[in-house]
């Protein structure tokens, strides 16, 4: 196990350094500039005299010799537009995104698995039809459509819930008053994601339902829900981890459209700001996060697979 | 042990769920303001008084004179779309609508007809040989931290803003500007090598005093990371707190040199979706949003809301790049600029595109700005025949599809915009239309903001653009339509031109400076260097409870939030 886990490490390392090449390369081939040399009543000279001084007149492999060179002195420098440390306006944001997509990942799960479970094993009843239905319906629906239309509906005409931020400004921290303003986004992310979760665990669970050992469960006299939940879904729980390790990274990437609904000061909404500023160290900061948080979820996927099913686990040992 | 482990981990959730959701609370609570406790009868200033040989226009109308100080209290909201850096040489929208309420100017535009009124200097005037202006500042008034505002601080703020290692929007306001003397903490001597008429004019725009105890000594080629995180001014308002990506807020300052304003606070909330924002003024989350004309039906109705239009300094053009090696030789013909002028229908676009909620205009000062428009001229009418007649005379032939060629190279063009603009890319197709109708291929193209302006701005590659641009509210546009102007990227150029705009700076007095910058307007509206389009309203929908709040522009009515109050 522990050389499983260093092989892995290195090569972490490996991807992240491809993954920091290839972004570096990409944000400067991209036409435009840093946002904050666009500013009026600077001549062309000026602005090509500011360009140097920040280092943006050097070759490009000079430029990332040199962020490389910071990386690993543990420096990821300043954000162009904003002015301050990387790791500050990263660190603003990541709590924001992670009680979102935390909690809309829970309620993902909380709902999907069973609602899941349910149509597998009433398999074309109406409650089959309406879950697969539902399901359908949450993950074709464009997420700024359902954030506008909620914020219409329980906003502008009920009034019951606050349409955009993250507290109400002005006034002492309160759960209930958090728990708010995190309905609807979460309402709007869980339903993307539910589709998902929902289709996986119901045919994964019918195919394990069709095994051999689980005929041989029945035969022994057990239980239609000890064979389901002791038996059954262990086994069909693999294909659907694969899926949470997917959405797993989204914890701290955010999503940016919902985020930018529901104004909310998240991790994704400073990634397209950086983009869109072309705020070189920032866009280079938040890649690097992301991407490590991305390796690091398929390593757990992967320690959980062994776990779930210990044939995959004997082979990676062997 | 299984029991343990499930029980385990549902307190690990619940903690942590409970734990980020105190992370993300406010630092603190935001103080709840002090209900009105003194109000100074006497703290109406003085109206500015008459500079020596300035000649103002008009009397100066003592604006902010004489209110009954009634405080209201409250909290004002209003949206930003996107992060705040609040450092004023970086004058990127949503740091200005900042820096307006924290800091304050010299000088700045009154409300009527935007010439320059008393901020912290309370008059000025120029010598004799009218290269040396001095600014008397107020007494008494004190930084946001308690310490004395002086001549100092304007120096070395003037000196920042002109500082080569410094990203600045005011470099070229500024270079002028030759010395700076200050013989006692309330008197601001700037030495000119020419003469500078429009100074005072262009110390109004964005020209935020900045605190040289704070600042001194630093590396302002960035940001200053303290200040930025806790800027001090002498504004209306005093900072409070920066959550950033979700709101910045600002307190009254009891010590305003203008007066305390009458609101508590106000709230600045990062809202990135406009449409957001539409729905946070119809439930009162917001008392203002800055709107789109396809909004207005979605306030329809709204009882608590009234729209509301207002001036801004905002000229919308098509125009081509006089130095583009196709177009540039065929720009030096009037006669192109004129059919291209004549082509274009401006009604049809105003009415389109703004609902006639708009000016036409005939040059690069609106109408709005009542001492410096030349009244006499009249926008370019739409006249297809006359557009035709001018190409054919020219030489122009009807090619290939219609298109017109001139030595078989037809009149066909890249028209750049920026993408996420309903206003821009309506215009475009209207101009596109209208351009079609008499032979030339306009190709629209939409690019990222930020590609666009580096294209137009930092390299100058575009064939055509259809384009807006704010300049400050000042006859002397110098930079933007002179030869190698710092923000003429249109590469226009015409002698007589650059020597009216440097005559004009020459001169004193208003009724002769008019007389001048009359003739500047004449010669574009003859030239024609871009086809001049029209000046929209700035649509707001206001909170129906709000009172005095400008019926200008944001960018101009935000230096009066301390007059705003609530009924």
């Amino acid at each position: 196990m522990q050389g499983f886990l260093l092989g892995r490490l290195v090569q972490a390392c490996g991807v992240l350094f491809v993954v920091s090449v290839i972004t570096f390369a990409l944000i400067h081939a991209a036409p435009g500039g840093p946002a904050v040399l666009l500013q009026p009543d600077l001549t062309r000279e000026q602005m090509r005299e500011l360009r140097a001084e920040m280092g943006l007149e050097d070759p490009i492999a000079v430029q990332y010799a040199r962020w490389l060179g910071n990386v690993f002195q543990g420096r990821l420098g300043r954000s162009l537009s904003q002015g301050l440390p990387v790791t500050t306006l990263i660190a603003d944001r990541l709590p924001a995104t992670l009680l979102l997509s935390g909690v809309a990942l829970l309620v993902t799960l909380a709902l999907g698995v069973p609602l899941g479970v349910m149509s597998a094993v009433r398999r074309n009843s109406l409650a089959d039809y309406l879950v697969t239905g539902f399901a359908f319906f949450g993950m074709s629906i464009p997420v700024f459509w359902l954030g506008i239309m909620l914020i219409i509906v329980f906003s502008v005409e009920l009034g019951l819930l606050p349409s955009a931020g993250m507290y109400t400004l002005g006034e002492p921290f309160s759960v209930s008053d958090r728990l708010r303003y995190l309905v609807m986004p979460t309402v709007v992310l869980a339903a993307a994601n539910l589709a998902q979760i929902t289709r996986y665990t119901s045919s994964s669970l019918l195919g394990v339902l069709a095994e051999d050992y689980v005929r041989t469960a029945h035969a022994k006299g057990l239980s239609e829900r000890a064979v389901l939940l002791g038996h059954a879904l262990r086994a069909a729980l693999v294909p659907i981890v694969t899926v949470i390790g997917l959405l797993l990274p989204r914890l701290v990437a955010g999503a940016a459209i919902t985020e930018a609904i529901f104004a909310w000061p998240g991790m994704g909404r400073l990634a397209v700001d950086s983009a869109v500023q072309r705020d070189y160290p920032l866009i280079m900061g938040i890649t690097l996060m992301i991407s490590a948080v991305v390796i690091a979820s398929n390593l757990l996927v992967d320690v959980i697979y062994g776990w779930l099913d210990p044939r995959i686990r004997m082979k990676s040992e062997e | 042990m299984r029991m343990n482990r499930r029980s385990f981990f549902r307190r690990a959730v619940l903690g942590a769920g409970a734990g980020l959701l105190v992370a993300c609370a406010p630092a603190a609570p935001a103080p709840t303001p002090k209900p009105a406790a003194e109000v100074k009868p006497t703290s109406a200033p003085a109206a500015p008084i008459q500079p020596t040989v300035v000649a103002k226009p008009a009397e100066a109308k003592p604006t902010e004179a004489a209110k009954p100080a009634a405080r209201s209290g409250g909290t004002f909201k209003l949206p930003v779309n996107a992060n705040i850096t609040p450092w004023p040489p970086i004058g990127i929208i949503q740091n200005l609508m900042v820096n307006k309420v924290i800091l304050s100017q010299l000088v700045k535009y009154n409300k009527t007809d935007f010439t320059p009124t008393a901020d912290l200097a309370e008059k000025w005037s120029v010598s004799s040989d009218g290269l040396t202006w001095t600014f008397n500042l107020k007494r008494g008034v004190t930084w946001h931290d308690g310490k004395p505002f002086t001549s100092e601080d304007a120096k070395f703020t003037l000196e920042v803003y002109k500082d080569a290692k410094v990203n600045s929007i005011l470099r070229s306001s500024l270079a002028p500007i030759s010395r700076i003397d200050t013989p006692d903490p309330y008197t601001l001597v700037l030495g000119t090598a020419d003469k500078f008429s429009s100074l005072p004019e262009l110390l109004c725009y964005l020209c935020f005093m900045m605190p040289k105890h704070l600042l001194d000594g630093q590396d302002l080629t960035k940001p200053p990371e303290e200040f930025i995180a806790k800027p001090i001014g002498t504004g209306a308002f005093k900072f409070v707190e920066h959550v950033r990506g979700d709101h910045l807020t600002v307190a009254a300052n009891e010590n305003f040199h203008l007066g305390k304003p009458m609101i508590d606070q106000i709230i600045y909330k990062i809202i990135p979706d406009v449409n957001t924002t539409v729905a946070q003024a119809r439930t009162g989350e917001l008392d203002i949003a800055f709107i789109g004309l396809s909004h207005l039906d979605a306030l329809k109705g709204a009882a608590n809301v009234r729209i509301d239009e207002a001036n801004q300094m905002d000229m919308r053009v098509v125009g081509g790049n006089h130095k583009h090696p196709k177009f540039g030789p065929w720009l030096q013909d009037k006669r192109i600029r004129h059919a291209v002028s004549y082509a274009i229908d401006r009604k049809q676009i105003i009415e389109a595109v703004t609902d006639n909620r708009a000016y036409p205009i005939v040059g690069p000062i609106p109408p709005f700005l009542s001492t410096w428009v030349n009244k006499s001229l009249q926008p370019w009418e739409y006249d297809p025949e006359k557009a035709k007649k001018l190409l054919s005379e020219v030489g122009f032939k009807p090619g290939a599809g219609g298109v017109m060629e001139l030595n078989g190279e037809p009149f066909r063009f890249t028209m750049l915009s920026d993408k996420g603009q309903p206003d821009r890319e309506q215009t475009g197709l209207i101009a596109q239309q209208n351009l079609k109708d008499v032979g030339i291929d306009a190709q629209i193209e939409l690019l990222d903001f930020n590609s666009f302006s580096t294209r137009w701005r930092t390299n100058r590659d575009f064939e055509v653009v259809n384009w807006y641009y704010v300049t400050p509210s000042t006859p002397d546009l110098t930079a933007y339509w002179t030869t190698g102007g710092s923000t003429n990227e249109w590469g226009y150029s015409n002698p007589e031109l650059d020597k009216l705009f440097a005559e004009a700076r020459t001169v004193f007095e208003t009724d002769k400076r008019k007389a001048i910058y009359d003739k500047v307007q004449e010669v574009l509206h003859e030239d024609q260097p871009v086809a001049f389009l029209y000046t929209p309203k700035e649509l707001r929908a206001i909170n129906a409870k709000v009172k005095g709040f400008p019926s200008l522009g944001y960018r101009d009515a935000l230096q009066w939030m301390h007059e705003v109050s609530f009924e």
